[in-house]
């Protein structure tokens, strides 16, 4: 019997492979095909843009339909992947890097050669005002801060909406209660350390607060933000959009964001087209496209982020999402410039 | 004896990730910074702990399985054995999942450790229970004849399988010590080790020179550590010896048990949520299906080319069994995951390919990675006890490929099919090294690792669950092939 067995699976092997095989090469070939009629525009892109619930698929259907290419999304993990591997083979193909934050500018621009862009057709958010670049263009954005859900968020007699900003934080927060991401390794773990080197005179102070409260620092924002859905902390450092999520998708509003007096960073996602681009005026369309409403309404509703663009329709509730003091952009560049040396800090403090 | 072609070409093959690299980097920094020494010091201490604390787990735990009757052996074998066979990936979901029910997870360096322990235990319990079996059986008869105690017995055993440990012991030094995703994901600043670190140097400081040059210390680290434990004895026996149940001891087997139980429970938890999620995405529903094809091709890309690997060193181990490749595979511990993705990428240029050629690239990538892992795990004690008969045979004129086609390949059957099976399953399980390369959700495990990115955590369980369920298929059908009874000897 298991001659028997083995004689169906290894046939059955052998025909997928074989079949397998022919199919690869009539994709190749198709795509050859395509390709001497069509242009290819290579898109960097973040896993949230490309997943399967993400607005990848969508936005690409649409703008092949108008620019008569291929887009080719690479999921690249994140936008330092992305400009390690260009700086890396500065002959690499590449026509389209999105999901750049905006703590990650300065380096981008000084470590890979990036096009101007135009100037989007549409107009901005005026939250957005101060972040116009002539080589970067703003596709999404979210203020950031602690999510905590309301039927956990009782710390011993008191409960954690009462804290409304750092110095609450540092004095009602239990030991090892919030997940927060590894700001060498992610973006939004450089957005919290902004926001405390921004709002605290006494950033070493601040830190060892943060890592007496902190449960684990998490290579990922998504690390972190399954500790927090699995319940073994009672807050992490995330979006004021991912209520979106649990709101619109999940029918959930036990998910609620701690607004502080300070102000919130915010994360923005910037697309911009690197120079050794083949496609470049196609790359730089595909950046516009971004910002048109029809699209901004896709990213949002599927990148859980806000609209860069002004007068977008989106799901009511975003609506709904709590009004958030913003932190201007002021003492950015000092920061961009000391973040090597805030990290060491931040490393010492743990 | 001299040293062949195809065991430089091996050896070639292995540290080639390191030749593509190097055209690229444009300055190799140093990579001796202030936090080197430190973490050096803390991956030595977790693998050592980690391996010590494997070794004693399964050492109690193997004299648990003894006492127990072939059928329910089987069983507990299968328990004990899936943390180590299943990707990491799932087992770290599983912790998690399982500790929410019970206690907080500890993560940083103490994570580390226990999740190593969690992940390995069962495999040295199932390991040392074979040796005492094989081994240590005739020792045991004598000694109740004499009437020594249990423990005397266990004390005498111990010493008398002092070698065979010190090479499990560095068997699993070496997988600590370069295991990448346990603590990039636990580990958290107190649980770094020099692989973390590598990848840091690659992602955060965008230094891939310091990166390369710290993942070649990795290994000579490793080749000057393992030359004091690279031998490798087998003397196994198929005798059945009756008082072996006498130094059995239950609790360890329990504890071993309730653990893989555990995990078990984890990996389930929110496996019907994961379903309704993906029922409600059509877009997901024909990524999985392209992802399980992906899943079964890489997995039999890999236990294929990992059984061409394990030929090819047979073939140079029947020239020369002290031969070099003999020697580097022993000791040899793979490059780092980022080290290896990144020059294949980079060499490559692999964005725009068919998904049939970009599985084709993570397999060969992939099996660089764990060939040298699964060789020390069967193959390396198998071919050292083959060496007598490989030895008569050359003596009598025979041929290198006749030695490998009639006595070689009938004998390595069963250890050939084990090995080509773990392969496919963990394959099956690839996301970190499989995502880096491919850019697109072409496995199954990849496109679980990116759902792992949002905010479906449920959905990914699910997917990870579908990409177990391709690789055990695969390792059914080894196992099948390695036990059917047409082996000629």
């Amino acid at each position: 019997v298991q001659k028997h067995i083995l004689v169906v699976f290894f046939t059955l092997a052998v025909i997928a492979f074989s079949v397998g095989i022919w199919h690869s090469f009539k994709v190749t070939a198709a795509h050859q095909g395509e390709s001497s009629k069509e242009v290819t525009l290579l898109v960097y892109a973040p896993t949230s843009f490309v997943d399967s619930y993400g607005p990848g698929d969508e936005i690409k259907k649409l703008f092949e339909a108008q620019c008569g290419c291929t887009v080719v999304y690479v999921d690249v993990g994140g936008a330092r992947a992305a400009l390690d591997r260009l700086e890396l083979d500065s002959t690499k193909h590449v026509d389209v890097v999105l999901g750049l934050d905006l703590l990650l500018l300065r380096g981008a621009a000084t470590r890979v050669k990036f096009q101007e862009v135009l100037e989007p057709k549409y107009p901005s958010v005026p939250e957005l005002k101060d972040y116009h670049y002539q080589r970067f263009t703003p596709y999404d954005w979210s203020p950031m801060g602690f999510v905590y859900n309301t039927k956990d968020s009782k710390i011993g007699s008191r409960d954690i909406t009462e804290i409304k900003s750092w110095a609450d934080a540092f004095k009602l927060w239990p030991e090892k209660s919030i997940a927060l991401e590894d700001p060498s390794l992610s973006t939004p773990g450089l957005e919290w350390l902004f926001w405390l080197y921004r709002t605290q005179p006494d950033i070493e102070g601040g830190l060892k607060a943060l890592a007496h409260a902190t449960y684990t620092v998490t290579p990922t924002w998504s690390a972190a933000y399954g500790l927090f859905k699995n319940h073994q902390v009672k807050s992490t450092f995330s979006y004021l959009t991912s209520l979106i999520y649990h709101w619109h998708v999940e029918k959930n509003h036990d998910y609620q964001f701690l607004a502080f007096d300070e102000g919130q960073p915010l994360q923005i996602e910037f697309a911009a087209v690197p120079d050794v681009c083949w496609s470049c005026d196609i790359g730089k369309n595909f950046v516009l496209f971004l910002t048109s409403p029809p699209i901004q309404k896709i990213i949002a509703e599927k990148n859980y982020m806000r609209p860069v663009t002004a007068n977008v329709e989106v799901a009511p509730e975003f609506g709904e999402l709590p009004k958030v003091k913003l932190l201007s952009a002021e003492k950015l560049d000092d920061f961009v410039k000391d973040q090597s040396h805030l990290i060491e800090l931040w490393k010492h403090a743990q | 004896m001299r040293n062949n072609p195809l065991s430089f070409a091996l050896i070639f093959l292995f540290v080639s990730p390191f030749i593509l690299l190097i055209p690229f980097i444009k300055n190799l920094e140093n990579p001796f910074t202030s936090d080197f020494f430190s973490v050096l010091g803390l991956s030595f201490l977790q693998a050592s702990l980690s391996a010590v604390a494997i070794l004693i787990f399964g050492f109690f735990a193997a004299l648990g399985l003894v006492r127990t009757a072939n059928r329910l052996r089987k069983v507990l074998d299968i328990i004990l054995l899936w943390p180590s066979f299943v990707p990491v990936l799932l087992v770290l979901v599983a912790t998690l999942n399982a500790s929410m029910a019970f206690a907080r997870f500890p993560f940083g360096f103490w994570g580390v450790v226990i999740l190593h322990v969690a992940i390995n235990s069962g495999l040295i319990a199932v390991m040392i229970a074979r040796l005492l079996e094989s081994q240590a059986g005739a020792i045991i008869e004598v000694a109740t004849i004499e009437g020594a105690s249990k423990w005397l017995i266990i004390r005498v055993v111990a010493r008398e399988l002092i070698l065979e440990i010190a090479n499990l012991f560095f068997f699993l030094f070496v997988l600590c010590f370069t295991s990448f995703s346990v603590p990039l994901i636990v580990g958290a600043q107190s649980g770094r080790t020099l692989e973390t670190l590598i990848y840091e140097k690659l992602v955060a400081s965008h230094q891939a020179g310091a990166a390369l040059s710290l993942s070649v210390i990795q290994i000579i680290f490793l080749l000057v550590f393992s030359s004091r434990f690279a031998a490798v004895t087998n003397t196994s026996t198929n005798t059945v010896f009756r008082h072996i149940r006498k130094i059995s001891f239950l609790p360890a087997l329990f504890a071993v048990v309730l653990l893989s139980l555990l995990l078990i429970y984890g990996a389930t938890h929110g496996f019907v949520l994961g379903l309704n999620q993906i029922r409600d995405n059509q877009n997901l529903i024909s990524r999985l299906s392209l992802g399980m094809v992906g899943t079964a091709f890489e997995s039999l890309f890999v236990s294929l080319l990992t059984l061409s690997l394990c030929f090819a060193e047979c073939l140079n181990y029947i020239e020369n069994p002290d031969g070099s490749s003999s020697k580097f595979f022993k000791s040899f511990a793979a490059p780092s995951a980022a080290v290896v993705g990144l020059a294949l990428v980079i060499t490559f240029s692999p964005e725009t390919w068919s998904n049939l050629s970009l599985t084709l690239l993570i397999s060969c990538g992939f099996t660089l990675l764990v060939f040298s892992t699964l060789y020390r795990l069967r193959i390396a004690s198998a071919l050292s006890a083959l060496r007598p008969q490989f030895e008569t045979a050359r003596v009598l004129g025979a041929s290198r490929l006749m030695i490998l086609k009639s006595v070689a390949a009938p004998a390595l059957r069963k250890d050939l099919a084990f090995v080509a099976g773990i392969a496919a399953f963990w394959a099956s399980g690839d996301f970190a090294f499989g995502s880096m390369v491919a850019g697109r959700d072409i496995t199954l495990a990849i496109g679980a690792h990116s759902l792992l990115g949002g905010y479906r955590l449920e959905a990914a369980t699910a997917v990870t669950i579908f990409s177990l369920f391709v690789g055990a298929l695969f390792f059914l059908a080894f196992d099948w092939f390695g036990s059917s009874p047409e082996v000629k000897t």
